[in-house]
């Protein structure tokens, strides 16, 4: 079977027909991992042994001709800020190294409940927090289709693994950016759901406010099957939504024709690569030929968001870090004679640099002298840049943009300038601060073969909308 | 690089780093936003120790960033009320007022209503130093 052809459907058909058990296509997938992932360092943790239980479990119920749940025997992996029972989970930080969660986050085991098999845990950014996976505490992650370049951050290792056939799909976190960029660079379907349509419980909070966790997949199709299994209302997380989920498969087989289309013109301003514009432009153009309406439309605080951004982020980020202190679990360090030094002994050995630049960042926007002038200011401004977008979806149904300024740079590039590595997340982050959804798809490549993404951006709770786009938009870029 | 004064760490820095001109400016220069005690105060607030050499890079950093959060300021917001999430706005009942618009995600507050308390064995599995009852840390002295 040809790894690189298989969808979510096309694997639970073949499992349940018997043409190949789910123990063969982890094993496969398996193989490909040994064989692949060596270069390319998208895994950190594979969980081989529950795989081949799980998968074992779904061939059992496909010889017994049971109907197989919609992802049986679907290879999967996790990014590694998703706790797993019982694997490893290290959020790409030392301080994390040899933590075992002892509970499932809400989403994997949605995702095996629908009967996905679990690979692994997908290498990241530290706790999160970078945009080129080169923030990872255990190794860089490079980019399939070029090796000397970044996959993106900070879900690398799940982009990386979906553009490398290591997986069929895999679950990312969205904070700033961190599955549509990734998915941008790899040139895979990357899909950031509205806050609170996915449980954040057992997802490591990096920022409360804004973490999300969603799918990075080869087809629209596929991340709309992923976010119907992982969305809706869980008890455990008292901001998940009380929000009926819709069948989003079907959803996209509805035409597009008369959908309004709003071009922001504050995205394609000074910084823009002329690749990523031509190709976005002709997108566009494509979409207007079947027969949406493109209207041009104004975001006006757009250039305040990444500043906006690293203020709450990294403000939200001190607080949750503050629980890594060497007590109860993770790393401790050694030989310490007071609490208070076992405390910042273990942090700041547990913690990379990037990690103890937002935690110093946040810690200044809060402390007493300093709340007003950054927090404070920063959280009116995210209000504005709300209202942009509500102004602007009175007027369209949707919002298409680039996902990036650039395709995807070199590892080393802007490692020591963290400020332009802040600004790589410059078209994804204002939707992580407005709360609403985000796809990014495939739309061409550039002449070195780099992916260029295409955003479509929609109202709160309107992932439909976006993933017909997409999927209309994929269908066709697909004929040509 | 630890334990050598500031300034000899920064001439190092330089050296590595390039940094420009400008940068150099509000390092020196009245401009600085952050300073050195600023981040000595911080790293105290955050439980973080660092080197001397982490403390010149973060002084750099923070000042460059800061310049450039500053630009917010060109913003307008008294009359803008701040958002501090995103749930108390969208996808819920806007007929509601106040904690009625979180009433689906209130719950009776039952003994293991959720989920079952970690077993003992379990809670401690991770633990850096346990005697398998209790965490254990070292002293506990006033700082």
């Amino acid at each position: 079977m040809e790894l690189s052809s298989l969808t979510i459907d096309a694997v639970r058909s073949a499992v349940q027909e018997r043409r190949i058990t789910s123990t063969a296509l982890a094993e496969a997938f398996f193989a490909k991992i040994e064989k692949e992932d060596p270069k390319i360092g998208a895994y950190l943790i594979l969980s081989k042994e529950h795989a081949l239980a799980k998968a074992a479990e779904i061939d059992a119920l496909a010889t017994k001709g049971d109907k197989l749940p919609p992802l049986a025997g679907v290879p999967v992996g996790i990014k590694d800020v998703m706790t797993t029972r019982n694997l490893r989970t290290t959020a790409g930080s030392k301080i994390l190294g040899n933590y075992i969660p002892p509970y499932d986050c809400t989403a994997v085991a949605r995702m095996e409940a629908a009967g996905a098999v679990v690979l692994g845990k997908l290498n990241c950014d530290e706790f999160a927090m970078g945009s080129s996976n080169e923030n990872s505490a255990w190794r860089p992650v490079h980019n399939p289709r070029d090796l000397s370049r970044v996959p993106g951050g900070s879900s690398g290792g799940s982009a990386a693994a979906v553009a490398a056939d290591m997986a069929v799909a895999t679950l990312g976190s969205d904070t700033g950016g961190s599955v549509r960029q990734p998915a941008s660079f790899c040139g895979v379907v990357g899909l950031m759901p509205t806050y609170g349509r996915v449980s954040r419980y057992g997802l490591i909070a990096f920022a409360s406010s804004l973490d999300r966790i969603g799918p990075l997949t080869k087809t629209v199709k596929d991340a709309a099957i992923v976010l119907g299994t992982i969305a809706g209302r869980d008890p455990m997380d008292a901001t998940s939504a009380d929000v009926p989920v819709p069948d989003y498969v079907a959803a996209l087989q509805k035409p597009v024709r008369g959908l309004k289309l709003g071009v922001a013109k504050e995205y394609f301003g000074e910084g823009l690569d002329s690749e990523v514009r031509q190709s976005v432009e002709a997108a566009i153009q494509k979409l207007a030929a079947l027969g949406c309406e493109i209207i041009p439309i104004s975001l006006p605080h757009t250039e305040y968001a990444i500043p906006t951004y690293y203020i709450l982020a990294t403000a939200e980020a001190s607080s949750n870090l503050a629980r890594f202190d060497g007590v109860r679990y993770g790393y401790r360090a050694r030989d310490t004679r007071t609490l208070s030094e076992m405390y910042r002994r273990t942090r700041d050995q547990g913690f990379g640099t990037e990690v103890k630049r937002r935690i110093m960042l946040g810690t200044y926007a809060l402390s007493a002298g300093y709340y007003d002038a950054y927090y404070l200011k920063a959280q009116k401004v995210r209000t504005l840049l709300a209202g942009d977008f509500e102004k602007a979806f009175k007027q369209v149904d949707a919002i298409v943009t680039p996902t990036c300024p650039t395709a995807a740079f070199k590892l080393g590039e802007k490692v020591n300038d963290p400020l332009s590595m802040y600004l790589a997340d410059i078209f994804t982050v204002t939707a992580d601060l407005a709360g609403i959804p985000g796809i990014s798809v495939p739309c061409g490549e550039t002449k070195e073969n780099l992916p260029i993404g295409l955003q479509i951006l929609g109202k709160h709770f309107d992932e439909s909308t976006i993933l017909r786009v997409a999927y209309t938009y994929e269908q066709e870029h697909k004929r040509n | 690089m630890a334990g050598l004064p500031i300034a000899n760490c920064y001439a190092e820095l330089q050296a590595k780093f390039k940094l420009n001109s400008d940068l150099e400016q509000s390092l020196f220069w009245h401009d600085m936003k952050v300073t050195e005690k600023d981040v000595a105060h911080v790293a105290d607030l955050a439980n973080l120790e660092l080197t001397g050499e982490e403390r010149v890079v973060l002084l750099r950093d923070l000042n460059s960033i800061l310049d450039y959060i500053d630009r917010l300021n060109q913003l307008d917001t008294t009359d803008v009320p701040p958002m501090d999430q995103v749930s108390d706005r969208y996808g819920i009942d806007q007929s509601m007022t106040g904690s009625e618009r979180f009433a689906y995600a209130s719950r009776e507050d039952i003994l293991e209503g959720l989920r079952k308390s970690l077993p003992h064995d379990v809670a401690l599995q991770n633990a850096p130093d346990s005697d398998g009852t209790f965490f254990k840390v070292p002293k506990v002295i006033e700082r």
